[in-house]
């Protein structure tokens, strides 16, 4: 499937942003959505706090998956924006940055891995962690949600 | 994106087989397919056509969406028709990347699990590239973030493994 992902507190978001920028959202329909940190309704989310807290959101847009670059290179985005949110995981993020070289592109997440997914138990595990990351492999999460569980349910080996 | 490599040549796929085993090549129709065809229908169909020509015994392919989800998997193991070929199969080539590796050995414990996936980091699909590169490595693979990306056969040259398939 993909990547985990956690979001980044919406301070640190906006302190990256100016009042005058002007900001686009790109998010994607598959593991971030999974891991609720992306998606339709996150994004939407996200623009309406950044509106309300006096910042210009001009785009959102849902891609399948930014890490195609081909969606990203092909989105219709407006010629005014100046910055975009990638609410990604880190390879949609990179995919961004080599689609729009000429805007900045700012993360409004963390990657920590890679996951499996169950959905009949309604959990996502961190099964290969980055560096940063490695004492949490293992760990579970609410499926679209993204709570930490409080109880590990799948009973699999991590990588070592 | 997932990006996987393979641990091991077929050669070394060989010496791991015995000519008695039942083999089922399995493999996902996403990431894997991108990561120089390591997986998806053609890779399985060769590496099929390879292990028969060497005498090797394939009773089945399995094409899936996606192993690295769990449920997706177990079905597989629990209803037919692919129930009673995973019973009588003796061996899996997993064509995945780790996530679909560590799902196969818990679905399918009593069976030997060939430990093919390596998986080293996330990627940017491009046409323009034609494949897969690798963004986000792992750090244990000892490279560095690159925006544009690592092609995966200078990864796998790097790593002493292999790209693409068997």
């Amino acid at each position: 499937m993909g990547a985990v992902t956690q979001r980044l507190p919406l301070e640190e978001i906006e302190a990256k942003l100016a009042k005058t920028d002007r900001i686009a959202i790109i998010s994607c329909n598959t593991c971030v959505r999974f891991c609720g940190t992306g998606g339709l309704e996150r994004m939407e989310e996200l623009a309406s706090q950044l509106r309300r807290d006096g910042f210009t959101v001009v785009d959102e847009l849902l891609l399948t998956a930014a890490c195609i670059r081909d969606y990203t290179e092909r989105a219709r985005l407006s010629k005014s924006i100046n910055k975009v949110i990638a609410l990604t995981c880190d390879a949609g993020w990179t995919s961004i940055k080599q689609a729009l070289p000429g805007v900045e592109v700012i993360k409004a997440n963390e990657t920590l891995g890679i996951m499996i997914v169950s959905p009949s138990k309604g959990v996502l595990k961190l099964m290969k962690a980055f560096e940063k990351y490695k004492k949490r492999e293992g760990d579970e999460f609410g499926l679209l949600t993204g709570e930490p569980m409080k109880k590990r349910v799948l009973n699999l080996e991590v990588s070592e | 994106m997932i990006v996987s490599l393979r641990k091991i040549s077929y050669t070394e796929l060989k010496s791991q087989l015995k000519k008695d085993d039942k083999i089922v090549i399995w493999s996902c129709n996403n990431c894997v397919k991108f990561c120089k065809g390591l997986g998806g229908r053609e890779a399985m169909k060769s590496l099929k056509e390879k292990l028969e020509k060497d005498g090797f015994n394939v009773i089945h392919t399995e094409l899936i969406g996606l192993s690295c989800v769990l449920d997706l998997v177990h079905l597989r193991a629990i209803e037919e028709p692919t129930k009673s070929i995973f019973e009588d199969a003796t061996v899996i080539i997993p064509l995945t990347c780790e996530d679909g590796y560590a799902n196969l050995k818990h679905i399918f414990p009593g069976k030997r699990i060939v430990d093919v996936p390596l998986t080293v980091g996330l990627g940017v699909f491009s046409t323009e590239f034609g494949e897969l590169r690798l963004t986000i490595p792992f750090e244990e693979t000892g490279l560095k973030f690159t925006p544009e990306g690592i092609p995966l056969e200078e990864v796998a040259k790097k790593l002493g493994v292999y790209a693409g398939p068997f």
